[in-house]
C-alpha cells in the first residue's frame, strides 16, 4: 500500500460513519413541506463520510500521495518517539482536569504548571516561579479583577 | 437607507469607543497581537482564540478593542521575525522572509521592518476603510436574501476553504463534514428532538464552539511545539530604526495599492484570508516588474506588497463576518463567536438593531492599525527579542490562559474537556493530514447550513429546485460545484494539453 496513514484514517472514518448510522437509526425522516426531520442532515453527513472515507482507503492503497503533499507535518511510523511530550501534556492537562474540582484552582494549577515546565525542560527554581507566579498573576486577574469564580475544591471546603 | 441612518453607522459608536478603558485595551490588544505574531508557532488565530473567552464579562467595545487589537497586530507581527530571523512568525509573512532577511544580512534590517510595518498599515486602513463603506449596502442588499441564498453563501465558503487548506481537496472536505457532523450534537433546534448527547445535559447546547477552538488551535498548536527538543531561536540581528525616505514609498505607491485591493478581495471571499493574499501579491509583483531578478535579493516591492495585501485582509475579511455572518477567514469566525459571547448576531440585523455596534467594531479596526504602526515603527526591536523566550514559559502561558479562559464562559468544567478533546483531536488530525480549519469552519457554520436548508424547503413548500431557480442562489451553488470540480477539471485540460503538443 503506498500510504498507511491514508489508509487507516479512512478505515477510521468509514467506521465512525457506520457508527453515526446505527446511532442515529431511530432519529425521524421528516417530510420535505416540513422541511425534513432530524435525521436528514446528519443522515446525509454520515453517508458523505462513508463515500469520502472509502475514497481515502483508495488512495490510501493505490495512488499515494501526491507531490504536493510530501513534506507535510503528518505522520511516519518510525518518528513515535516524538510523540512521547504531546503524549505527556496531555496526561497532565487530564490530570489537571481532575484535579480542578477536589483541590481547587490554586493548588490545582501550579503542580499542572510546575509539571509542565519540568518536562520541558526548565530548571527546577524556574519552575517553581513559573508556576507559583503564573497561578498567582490569573487568580489575582480572574478572581479579583474580573470577579470571576475559580473552582475552590471539595476537599477543602467543610 | 435615509441620510441620518446612514451617518449613523459611522458615528453611533465614538462615544463608546473613545474612552480611555477602551483604548486601554486596544493597546493591550495590539502589543499582545505584535507577540504573537512575532513569535513563530503562534499566530493571530491561537491569541483570537485563547482570549475570546477571557472577555466574557468585559463590555462589547472593550472586548472588541482587545480582540480586534490582536487580529490586527499578529497580522503585521508576523514580519518581525521574518525579517530579522528568516522565520516567519505567522502564515501571512511567509512572503516577506524572502526579500527582508537578504535586507537584514545587508545590514538594512531596520528599514525592511519600518516598510513592512508601514505597508501593513496602509494595507490595514485601507481595508477598513472598505469595510466601513462596502459593508452597510452588503447588509442592506442582505436583507432582501431567503434562505436558499444563505445556505448557497455558506455552501460555497466551505467548499472554498476545503479546496484551500491543503494540497489535498478530498481530505479539505472530510475535515468540513466531521465538523459540519459535530455541530449536529445536541438539540435539533427546528424540532426539538436531542441528537448524539448521550443522555449528557451538558451537551444538548452542543459542543462549545470556543472550547473546541481553543482546543483545536491552541492546544495542539502547543503539543505540536513540544515535539521536539525544547530550544531558543536564535538570537535576532540588531535593528537600527531607519525608515524608508518618503521618495522610495511614493515610488511603491503602485505596490501598495495593489496589494491592499488583493487583501481585501481575498480576504473578503469566506474563508480566504491574509496568506493567501500574500502569496498572490508577491508573485504578481515579481510578475509584472520589469526587474524580476531582483525579487529574493531585497526587492521593497516583495515586502510592500505582500505586507500590504495580509493586513488588507483583515478588513476584507469582516466583510462576509459582519454583513452575513459567514467569516471571512478563521479569526473572523472566532469574532463571530466573539459576538454571540456578547450576545448579538452577525448580520443585515446587527447594522439594523445595533449601529453604534458597528460603527465601534470599524473604529476600533482603524485604531487597532494606527496601534502596531506606532508599536511596530518604535519598538519592534524589543518585539524581536521575544523570539529568544524560552518554550517552557510561551507554553505554560498559553496553557494556563486557554484553560481558565475556557472553564470562565460558563463554569464549566466540561468545556474544559471539550478543549481537551479538541486539542488531541486537532493533533491527531493534522498528523493525518487532515487540515483543522474546513473542520472549524464546518463546525461553525453546520447549524446555519442546516437551518437555512430546512427552512427553505418550508418556505417552498417542499420544493428542492427553489435552490437552482432563484438566480443568486443558483450562482453560488454553482461556484461551489466549480470548486469542487476544479481539480478534475484541470487534470482534464492538462492532459488535453499535453496530447495536443504530442500530436503536433
Amino acid at each position: 500500500m503506498r500510504s498507511p496513514v491514508d489508509v487507516l484514517t479512512g478505515t477510521a472514518l468509514l467506521g465512525l460513519s457506520v457508527a453515526i448510522g446505527f446511532l442515529m437509526r431511530s432519529f425521524p425522516g421528516g417530510t420535505l413541506e416540513q422541511g425534513m426531520g432530524p435525521a436528514f442532515v446528519p443522515g446525509i453527513l454520515a453517508v458523505t463520510l462513508a463515500i469520502l472515507s472509502v475514497l481515502l482507503i483508495l488512495k490510501g492503497l493505490f495512488f499515494g500521495r501526491g507531490d504536493e503533499e510530501e513534506g507535510l507535518n503528518t505522520f511516519s511510523f518510525d518518528d513515535a518517539r516524538s510523540l512521547l511530550r504531546p503524549g505527556a501534556l496531555c496526561v497532565f492537562v487530564l490530570l489537571y482536569i481532575l484535579l480542578l474540582p477536589r483541590v481547587g484552582y490554586v493548588l490545582s494549577t501550579v503542580l499542572f504548571l510546575l509539571a509542565v515546565s519540568l518536562l520541558l525542560r526548565a530548571r527546577g527554581f524556574v519552575a517553581v516561579a513559573i508556576a507559583v507566579g503564573l497561578t498567582a498573576g490569573i487568580y489575582l486577574v480572574f478572581e479579583v479583577g474580573l470577579s470571576v469564580p475559580l473552582p475552590t475544591g471539595s476537599f477543602f471546603q467543610g | 437607507m435615509d441620510g441620518a441612518g446612514f451617518f449613523e453607522l459611522y458615528t453611533a459608536g465614538l462615544a463608546n469607543t473613545l474612552r480611555a478603558e477602551v483604548l486601554l485595551f486596544s493597546l493591550i490588544g495590539t502589543a499582545t497581537g505584535l507577540v504573537f505574531g512575532t513569535i513563530p508557532g503562534l499566530s493571530a488565530t491561537i491569541g483570537v482564540a485563547i482570549l475570546t473567552p477571557l472577555t466574557f464579562s468585559m463590555g462589547t467595545e472593550a472586548s472588541f478593542a482587545l480582540l480586534l487589537g490582536v487580529y490586527a497586530g499578529a497580522t503585521y507581527g508576523g514580519s518581525i521575525s521574518a525579517i530579522l530571523v528568516n522565520v516567519p512568525g505567522t502564515m501571512g509573512a511567509m512572503m516577506t522572509s524572502l526579500d527582508g532577511y537578504p535586507l537584514t544580512k545587508k545590514g538594512e534590517a531596520g528599514r525592511a521592518i519600518g516598510l513592512a510595518t508601514t505597508s501593513s498599515f496602509i494595507g490595514g486602513a485601507l481595508s477598513v476603510v472598505a469595510l466601513a463603506f462596502l459593508a452597510p449596502p452588503i447588509a442592506a442588499f442582505a436583507i432582501r436574501m431567503s434562505a436558499q441564498e444563505y445556505f448557497a453563501v455558506c455552501l460555497f465558503g466551505i467548499s472554498v476553504i476545503a479546496y484551500i487548506s491543503g494540497p489535498s481537496l478530498l481530505k479539505g472536505c472530510i475535515s468540513a463534514v466531521i465538523g459540519l457532523l459535530l455541530a449536529t450534537i445536541g438539540l435539533d433546534p427546528t424540532t426539538g428532538y436531542i441528537r448524539f448527547t448521550f443522555g449528557s445535559t451538558e451537551l444538548l447546547g452542543g459542543l462549545n464552539m470556543i472550547a473546541l477552538m481553543v482546543g483545536m488551535f491552541g492546544l495542539a498548536e502547543v503539543l505540536r511545539l513540544v515535539e521536539n527538543e525544547a530550544g531558543e531561536m536564535r538570537k535576532a540581528a540588531s535593528v537600527s530604526r531607519v525608515l524608508p525616505s518618503l521618495r522610495e514609498f511614493w515610488k511603491l505607491r503602485f505596490t501598495l495599492f495593489r496589494g491592499s485591493l488583493l487583501g481585501v478581495f481575498i480576504g473578503a471571499v469566506p474563508a480566504t484570508g491574509g496568506a493567501i493574499a500574500s502569496i498572490i501579491s508577491y508573485g504578481l509583483e515579481k510578475r509584472i516588474s520589469r526587474h524580476p531578478e531582483t525579487f529574493g535579493k531585497g526587492e521593497y516591492r516583495g515586502i510592500a506588497g505582500p505586507e500590504s495585501a495580509n493586513n488588507a485582509a483583515t478588513g476584507g475579511s469582516m466583510i462576509p463576518m459582519m454583513t452575513l455572518g459567514i467569516p471571512g477567514d478563521i479569526v473572523t469566525a472566532i469574532l463571530i463567536g466573539a459576538l454571540i459571547l456578547h450576545g448579538l448576531r452577525p448580520g443585515p440585523i446587527l447594522f439594523r438593531d445595533n449601529p453604534e455596534i458597528v460603527s465601534s467594531i470599524f473604529l476600533l479596526l482603524m485604531i487597532s492599525n494606527l496601534m502596531f504602526l506606532f508599536l511596530g515603527l518604535l519598538g519592534a526591536r524589543y518585539f524581536a527579542k521575544l523570539i529568544t523566550l524560552p518554550r517552557y514559559f510561551l507554553t505554560a502561558i498559553i496553557l494556563s490562559l486557554a484553560i481558565v479562559g475556557t472553564y470562565a464562559i460558563g463554569n464549566s468544567l466540561f468545556d474544559v474537556w471539550v478543549l481537551l478533546l479538541g486539542g488531541i483531536g486537532g493533533y491527531v488530525l493534522a498528523k493525518a493530514g487532515l487540515p483543522v480549519a474546513p473542520l472549524i469552519l464546518g463546525f461553525t457554520l453546520g447549524p446555519l447550513l442546516e437551518s437555512y436548508l430546512r427552512q427553505a424547503l418550508i418556505l417552498s413548500y417542499g420544493n428542492p429546485l427553489e435552490f437552482i431557480s432563484r438566480p443568486i442562489s443558483a450562482t453560488f451553488i454553482a461556484l461551489t460545484l466549480l470548486v469542487l470540480l476544479s481539480p478534475y477539471i484541470l487534470q482534464l485540460h492538462g492532459r488535453r494539453r499535453k496530447s495536443g503538443s504530442v500530436e503536433s
